[in-house]
């Protein structure tokens, strides 16, 4: 390992992280980087707290009438019925309350289409290239977007950052914590695995300065030749490695950032998240990962998910929905509000989306749709059920699931304190706890976080109230 | 007679008398939110007959032939209506073609008419009124200019004759997208609206100085005679603005020429609430707008509805508009608006007020006060029974009547949803 970083920096390779060369995870130098984010977030300060009386959604199909929750050093220590905690812990009387897990958005813009929308902060679509495999979408956050805050004080306590959808391969997202920070380092959700935004279908083919792909049929072409790039590429970094202990000196293959993680989609480290909205599109990009050895973890927006919800199941590739938006594009015209149910009925794994600020606030409205329309088309599903498509589905989504998105032990205390049942339109976050830390309290200006863009405004308002 | 004549006329008699049948219907045992008093009247019923509401109470006596529908356990209201939407100008955002919201290019000196864009054949129209939306506003949006058109209203029934009435509004767009459609700057848009209100002045005193014999009839469609219209408070001007300094311009544009003006948007509008109660303005407002999207919503909160309506403002409710897409609303959900309306009670809009913008507060906005909005003896029959409240994420509208006429739920999703439902 050692020699190769000597060589790589002889060769004056610049890395893209300053000090990262011996970082345990791996050097961003060193193509055999493990793609697990590097971050400098701290919890904030906590305590620990049992949390009584509530009626507690797990997130994994489970559910408490009445439970608490008792977090310890940032984790969840235990659930349910739960004696011997000692005097000295804080409690939380929270009768009449539910508790869910933290909320997870795994389809969010904010930072790189951030309020305000003015032109100059729009950094979401690197368009120069229908392939920008290699671009990294934590480079364009914008921390100071109100857009968080206002997703913390819906619930939402991580969020998966990408890039938009105008290119075939747009580049790797980000996963985040939603603490507020100055920077994005101290956001990023430490040792997450990475995305990659992939899409297919009418956003792709508009204008690039590539001038291509034009039609669905090159939108395939393209991936398929980058997966080609990919795999010759990934061989001769391969061969360079076996062949550098003996006496000749082989030749260092040139790095190149986008199929460096390509590579990493096809040695199964790097997520693909992939906008696809048509059943018959789907089939093709299964089709297209089988080819090249590679599993594609969700499709966003899905609209036509339910049609294929079997093939997906099979597949295990998740759906990442909107509950009833439909009717922008050909490609969402039939989306139905019953399509996560559907999903979720075929044994598949739905998950929910903001795509939006509006909705990023009210993720717990969106399930309900979903949920309502589901029950009403006959089929018996829950709110404990349904917690899951913003919770333990979302976190599977972004393979994080052995660490959040469920109330159960040993995972991070990301949780929500609720002013009633999350699937009322009248129902607040109360309390939102991530590692244990309340980063967010309705009732403690203090733990009421507003970005720096916020501030200042309305100063000269003499208004009446 | 004849008596083939005579079997005939027997015939049509014998076809009045069923279809009364289904020209009667009888909701029964409701929780029945009338509209026309403050509260709910629990175990009440609502009979319809040709259209109309005939009766509201308890204990009603219901005739032999009437559609009885059982709405014990549920609530009962008004159908609900957006203050706002794109309904029927579009069926794909994306399809240019089938956008007939606005146009770009304009002939100088006309007025863009939505109602000529209206498809009552719409999918969107079967999806949204199976959420309980009866009526809307349609909108048009600005392409040339800040004049963005003529509005029109519109029930959600069925058949070909759905717009109640055309060229109902003037709407006019002020603020960021009419400042960029002026020219760049807010100081040549209002400029160009003033400019506009002037000419129509001008020739409204040189048609009373000519002969009405001699002058040649106003073109409907002209800008002055839209202009006309709003001068002589024959139809509302609908300023889309937020900023508060926009606001403060759309209040004085109405004192200044006494005409109705109606603001859309307002994000910043808690500012200035008592003004605008002071001054008569309604307010039609997204409540869940409350983020600073653009620079003239920096102000947006989300209790606005809660404030102006504490200070005595009319409130209707429209579609959520997202950043940087200010103009494409989601009329493709226009029903949300319940759910909108939900949300501002959840930030302190009193639930009766919230649904009076729904209903009666809309109706009194629009001009429909003596037709819709209230289930009261004499007004159109559209009413919705929930199985819940009617605000709830939840809840389902059961039955939906529009002036009268029981609607099938069926709609294109419930179509699809049917074909692909897991056995």
């Amino acid at each position: 390992m050692l020699t190769i970083l000597m060589a790589i920096q002889a060769v004056g390779m610049r890395s893209g992280i300053a000090e990262d060369q011996n970082g345990e995870d791996g050097s961003r130098n060193n193509f055999e980087q493990s793609f697990k984010v590097r971050s400098s977030y701290q919890a904030l300060s906590r305590e620990d707290v049992l949390i009584e009386n509530a009626t507690i959604l797990v997130g994994n199909g489970e559910w408490f009438d009445i439970g608490a929750v008792y977090v310890k050093d940032g984790r969840i220590a235990a659930i349910g019925k739960i004696p011997d905690v000692a005097k000295s812990v804080k409690r939380i009387d929270a009768t009449d309350k539910w508790i869910t897990p933290g909320l997870i958005d795994v389809h969010s813009h904010l930072g790189s289409y951030p309020t305000p929308a003015v032109g100059s902060l729009k950094d979401a679509n690197e368009i120069f290239s229908h392939n920008t495999a290699g671009a990294r979408m934590e480079d364009s956050v914008i921390t100071q977007d109100a857009g968080f805050n206002l997703a913390l004080a819906g619930g939402v306590t991580t969020l998966q950052l990408l890039p938009g959808s105008h290119n075939v391969f747009g580049g790797l997202g980000i996963v985040v914590k939603n603490v507020p920070a100055n920077t994005v380092q101290e956001m990023k959700f430490p040792g997450a695995p990475y995305p990659l935004k992939m899409a297919c279908g009418e956003n792709p083919k508009r204008t690039h300065k590539d001038r291509r792909p034009i039609t669905r049929m090159g939108t395939v072409l393209a991936m398929r030749e980058a997966w080609i790039a990919a795999r010759t590429y990934a061989d001769s970094w391969r061969r360079y490695r076996e062949n550098v202990g003996e006496s000749e000196h082989p030749q260092i293959p040139e790095r190149d950032l986008g199929n460096e993680n390509l590579a990493g989609v096809l040695n199964g480290q790097v997520l693909v998240q992939m906008h696809c909205y048509r059943a018959e599109e789907m089939a093709v990009m299964l089709d297209v990962a089988a080819e090249f050895g590679f599993r594609i973890r969700a499709f966003h927006h899905a609209s036509e998910a339910y049609k294929i919800a079997d093939l997906l199941a099979e597949n295990e590739t998740c759906a990442v929905l909107f509950s009833d938006w439909w009717g922008f594009k050909m490609e969402s015209y039939d989306a139905i509000p019953e399509s996560m149910a559907f999903v979720h009925e075929a044994g598949g794994c739905s998950v929910i989306h903001s795509d939006s600020i509006m909705n990023g606030q009210y993720l717990n409205h969106e399930i309900a749709i979903a949920l309502a329309a589901g029950q009403r088309a006959g089929l018996q599903l829950s709110r404990a059920d349904a917690i899951a498509w913003v919770t333990l589905n979302a976190a599977a989504v972004l393979g994080l699931d052995d660490r959040i998105g469920s109330v159960e032990t040993g995972k991070n205390a990301d949780l929500v304190i609720w002013s009633g049942d999350p699937f009322s339109v009248y129902s607040k976050a109360e309390k939102v706890f991530i590692d244990g830390a309340i980063v967010y309290d309705r009732f403690d200006q203090n733990r009421q976080p507003i970005s720096d863009f916020e501030i200042g405004h309305m100063l000269n308002v003499e208004s009446e109230l | 007679m004849r008596s083939w004549l005579f079997l005939f006329v027997l015939k049509i008699g014998l076809l009045v008398v069923t279809s009364a049948g289904a020209d009667t219907i009888a909701v029964i045992g409701g929780k029945v939110f009338t509209m026309d008093k403050d509260e709910a009247i629990e175990n009440a019923s609502v009979l319809i007959i040709d259209g109309k509401i005939a009766k509201v109470g308890k204990h009603l006596r219901i005739p032999k032939d009437a559609l009885r529908i059982d709405a014990s356990g549920k609530i009962v209201t008004p159908g609900f209506m957006s203050s706002a939407s794109f309904l029927g100008l579009t069926e794909v955002l994306a399809v240019a073609e089938t956008m007939d919201f606005g146009a770009e290019e304009i002939v100088p000196g006309t007025v863009f008419d939505v109602s000529f864009g209206i498809n009552p054949n719409s999918t969107l129209i079967p999806i949204v009124r199976r959420g309980g939306l009866t009526r809307s506003v349609i909108a048009p949006m600005a392409g040339q200019g800040p004049v963005a058109g003529f509005g029109a209203l519109m029930h959600l029934g069925m058949g070909a004759e759905l717009i109640t009435h055309k060229r109902k509004a003037l709407f006019v767009e002020m603020g960021e997208s009419g400042a960029k459609l002026a020219g760049g700057a807010r100081g040549a848009a209002w400029v160009q609206l003033n400019l506009l209100f002037h000419e129509a002045r001008e020739d409204q005193n040189k048609r009373k100085k000519d002969d009405d014999k001699t002058s040649i009839p106003a073109f409907k469609y002209s800008d002055i005679s839209a202009a006309t219209r709003v001068l002589n408070k024959d139809i509302p001007l609908v300023v889309s603005v937020d900023r508060a300094s926009d606001i403060q311009h759309a209040i004085d544009l109405a004192e200044e020429l006494e005409i109705k003006v109606i603001v859309w948007g307002g994000a910043e509008s808690w500012t200035l609430a008592n003004r605008l109660a002071r001054a008569n303005i309604p307010v039609i407002l997204d409540p869940t707008l409350n983020y600073p999207d653009l620079f003239e919503t920096l102000g947006a909160r989300s209790d606005t509805a809660a404030i102006l309506n504490e200070a005595g403002v009319s409130l209707g409710f429209s579609m959520p508009r997202l950043a940087g897409l200010r103009n494409e609303s989601f009329s493709h959900n226009a029903d949300k608006i319940r759910i909108s309306a939900g949300i501002a009670v959840a930030n302190g809009l009193p639930y009766f007020a919230a649904l009076q913008g729904l209903t009666s507060g809309a109706a009194n906005i629009w001009g429909l006060e003596n037709q819709y909005g209230k289930l009261k003896k004499g007004f159109d029959a559209d009413i919705v029974v929930w199985d819940g409240d009617p605000l709830e994420v939840m809840t389902n509208a059961e039955t939906v009547i529009i002036k009268g006429r029981l609607i099938p739920p069926a709609n294109r999703q419930l179509l699809l949803r049917d074909r692909y439902l897991p056995n």
